[in-house]
């Protein structure tokens, strides 16, 4: 996103508060405080969108380190804040790590950290349903499902 | 003569709610949770446990209009056989949790005739 071309000065916020209001509400609004400081008021929801983003991007890089290594010197600490990751198995956790990159390409650029959020609430849903041995073993066909294994049912009443 | 409105050998209309339809998918479940689909009115309530069934016996493929629907990711999302949908997430809001799979075209034992069945392959619900 281009540099806003106006810098306010402190004055103006008394002066012209509606303008420096309304040119961050478009985008940003750049103020010069009185020593110098460069400071920038942007609506909330884009800092809150892009600190996700960075905050998404920094526990994908521990993700990524630690399928570098052998499973058996993974550590809870290599999942970063996605502690519920260590249900999955490498095999899965590369799927993991591949659409989390695409989400956060997708996030970057649109500037929304909605896609991101997507992702991992699906696979927050799933190590959930996978953290209980039997579903676990049924959802993951371990063993093999057969046609056997099922009943047929009629509209509960 | 006027036509009557009464026709003797009609049954007549079903009282209540609006008349069973044949589902278009057969409904299968999990043996291991047959248990708790035989508990599903008590736990969740008549309704949702309808409303439940009317969605995977009908368009189990569609987004549900009441309750959230969401795709497992990962293995736990893979078809369990040739034909089958991915792993489908069916949330009944602060009572339960259903996965299940649909097959437009499954042919039991590879002998009989294709139809539309739907698996469901685990069922949670909250605690009493």
């Amino acid at each position: 996103m281009a540099e806003s071309a106006v810098i306010f000065q402190e004055s103006d916020l008394h002066l012209r508060g509606r303008v420096v209001l309304d040119a961050a509400r478009t985008g940003e609004a750049r103020l010069r405080d009185g020593d110098g400081l460069s400071l920038l008021v942007i609506p909330e929801h884009r800092f809150r969108s892009a600190m996700s983003i960075v905050q998404a991007t920094a526990n994908l890089m521990s993700v990524e380190q630690m399928l570098d290594t052998a499973p058996e010197q993974w550590s809870v600490r290599d999942y970063g804040d996605w502690t519920w990751l260590r249900v999955f198995d490498s095999e899965d956790l590369t799927e993991f790590v591949h659409e989390m990159r695409t989400a956060l390409l997708v996030a970057a650029r649109e500037g929304s950290d909605k896609p991101v959020a997507e992702t991992l609430e699906r696979w927050q849903l799933t190590a959930q349903q996978l953290a209980d041995p039997v579903r676990r073993s049924i959802l993951l066909g371990v063993p093999p499902l057969s046609e056997e294994d099922f009943v047929e049912v009629a509209r509960p009443e | 003569m006027p036509e009557s409105a009464y026709q003797p050998f009609e049954p007549a209309r079903r009282p209540g709610g609006k008349p069973q339809r044949k589902p278009a998918y057969r409904v299968l479940v999990h043996r291991r949770y047959a248990h708790l689909w035989a508990e599903l009115p008590q736990r969740i309530g008549l309704e949702s446990a309808q409303q439940f069934y009317d969605h995977v016996a009908f368009s189990p493929g569609t987004v549900s209009p009441i309750n959230r629907t969401t795709l497992l990711a990962g293995k736990a999302g893979r078809p369990w056989a040739d034909g089958f949908s991915r792993t489908v997430h069916y949330e009944i809001s602060g009572a339960g949790r259903i996965n299940y799979q649909y097959n437009d075209a499954y042919t039991y034992g590879a002998t009989g005739d294709a139809h539309r069945v739907v698996v469901i392959l685990t069922i949670e619900l909250a605690s009493h």
